[in-house]
């Protein structure tokens, strides 16, 4: 049973990831799974200097789901550097750098510097947080910054460049359409939806920053509808990611149309998660007699 | 750090809402100090994240916790009966510090925050020790095993007056700091915030030496979501307080944020 991927220039040998955000830098779950196992983990969103985050309270329970307005908290790359790749080079699985700026200058620094390290497998680029400088936009939200980010990181580095994109834009298949002209690798779909939530109590948002991101199951079915999307128009390699909780989850990306799946919100519940689906897609590829997990690849018939 | 299937010898419900459950857990018994808490998964319709419960005592391989039903994830648990299993992660976190010795030990615990002081007792043993333990009503000061020795000396608080002292167990302990507290004291705190930050800005002001347990929201429960934040005193930035916590020195945290 085959379970390796291919997005362009990177090759996974699973198709289970890890979503930035979620894991850490890989360590941290070591005690509780098998992180070796994985296709590969998303580091957490590496900034060019720390940033200290958003002020509590960051995240919220819903039905289903959370939101969360975590303000892109991380040590810098710097620190990263120094304190942190000393627990990745113990990790036997693909690292994908995720990386975050507030201008095409910020992503080909953080490129060309996360370039030297030979055990970063992958970029992924960051183009969709909703939380920075408390705005309610994305730093992606037009053809023009994606083109210019895209191109001026292919320049900096050889590294294979994922490029993650919110759904929270009036011009998501342009975005998607440019990034794939702009020769990423692949796109990371979707970011989380932007929400809110209110306290009964106080008559206050229960976020400082009043909206946050949505994640969780409960947007499976919108994530899924954009991904299969961009595979009716572009054979862009995709990344699904959105409320994946199991192997069925992760399968219905796959059929329609993505290349890999993240795991991303599950890892909170279930830290188990990641391994659990790659056996379970093992199986589903054992039971249905076939050999390699690319023939499921966009296989959805309509 | 485990993730592992218990199940469940024991669920009692104390009175009220209040409960405790015991299972059995050789290596959350061996591994796990005072302060420190288990996530447990409470599949509901509306609980998505684990809950989080300090561990409330230890005996020989059975672990306790003791908790109040108060929402869809507590609802869950008391539910369950013996023979269930729970999907727990734990221990997690800093626990209290206990090799205190030859100091003037004193607790203050607000409702379900007994739990983790009630283990504390266990470690400390301290040879004279005051307990402060307050809660809405009679009903509800239900959880103090550990404190039923000669050298505990408990005051109680009901918000209602059905036990104790009438009134919040800050004002309890305020009327009483004069004769106990000095400069050996060291106070061990949990409860609600409001509670904490009350005592705390007392304590701080009589530079009193404290550590207190900080409730939290948790998503992860290990360091990772970065959900739990709690404002840092000395420096810019926050803890975690599921990974540089749940217990804290009580001046490391900036009370005005709290």
């Amino acid at each position: 049973m085959d379970l390796k991927v291919k997005l362009r220039r990177l090759t996974l040998k699973n198709p289970v990831l890890t979503a930035s955000g979620t894991f850490g830098y890989g360590n941290e779950y070591s005690k509780l799974t098998n992180v070796n196992k994985l296709g590969g983990i998303i580091t957490k969103t590496i900034t060019l200097k720390p940033k200290i985050g958003n002020k509590p309270c960051r995240i919220v329970e819903t039905y289903g789901g959370m939101l969360n307005s975590i303000g892109l908290e991380n040590i810098g790359l710097e620190e990263f550097i120094k304190q942190k790749l000393n627990q990745l080079w113990k990790i036997k699985t693909s690292v994908i750098a995720s990386i975050a700026g507030s201008n095409p200058a910020e992503f080909v620094q953080l490129s060309k510097e996360l370039d030297k390290i030979k055990l970063i497998k992958a970029l992924e680029l960051n183009l969709s947080c909703p939380n920075i400088h408390n705005e309610n936009i994305v730093y992606g939200n037009s053809t023009e910054i994606v083109k210019e980010t895209i191109r001026l990181v292919r320049e900096s580095t050889d590294l294979p460049i994922i490029t993650k994109l919110s759904p929270n834009v009036s011009n998501f298949m342009d975005l998607v359409l440019e990034a794939d002209k702009s020769q990423t690798d692949a796109v990371s779909l979707v970011n989380t939806f932007i929400g809110m939530a209110v306290d009964i109590n106080t008559r206050k948002p229960k976020i400082p920053n009043v909206t946050a991101g949505y994640s969780g199951p409960a947007i499976k079915p919108l994530a899924l509808r954009y991904v299969w999307m961009v595979k009716k128009v572009s054979d862009v390699p995709i990344v699904g990611v959105g409320g994946i909780m199991n192997t069925a989850d992760a399968l219905e990306y796959i059929i329609a149309g993505a290349s890999a799946v993240a795991c991303g919100t599950v890892n909170f519940i279930n830290p188990k998660a990641g391994t659990e689906i790659i056996n379970g897609l093992e199986n589903y590829l054992e039971r249905n007699k076939i050999d390699s997990i690319s023939k499921l690849i966009g296989s959805i018939s309509c | 750090m485990f993730q592992i299937d218990v199940t469940i010898i024991n669920q009692k419900r104390l009175s009220s809402d209040c409960y405790i459950i015991e299972f059995i857990s050789e290596n959350i018994a061996k591994s796990a100090k005072p302060g420190q808490f288990i996530h447990i998964h409470c599949p509901a319709p509306e609980s998505f994240f684990r809950r989080p419960f300090s561990i409330a005592d230890i005996n020989k391989n059975i672990v306790s916790i003791y908790y109040k039903r108060i929402g869809p994830g507590t609802k869950y648990l008391s539910s369950r009966k013996k023979g269930d299993t729970l999907n727990i992660i734990g221990p997690l976190g800093k626990g209290y510090p206990d090799n205190i010795k030859g100091k003037n030990i004193v607790f203050v615990a607000g409702g379900t925050g007994i739990a983790s002081l009630n283990f504390l007792a266990k470690k400390l043993q301290p040879s004279k020790g005051k307990l402060f333990y307050g809660a809405k009503c009679k009903a509800e000061l239900v959880f103090a095993n550990n404190f039923n020795k000669k050298n505990w000396q408990t005051f109680k608080s009901t918000d209602d007056g059905s036990a104790g002292f009438k009134g919040f167990v800050s004002d309890l302990f305020f009327n009483k700091s004069k004769n106990i507290l000095d400069s050996n004291t060291v106070v061990f705190m949990c409860g609600p915030h409001k509670l904490e930050r009350a005592v705390a800005l007392f304590l701080i002001k009589n530079g009193i030496s404290f550590y207190v347990s900080m409730e939290s929201v948790f998503a992860c429960g290990l360091g990772v979501c970065q959900g739990c934040a709690i404002k840092k005193n000395r420096s810019e930035g926050y803890f975690l307080a599921c990974k540089d916590g749940p217990v804290f020195p009580g001046n490391e945290i900036d009370w005005k944020e709290v």
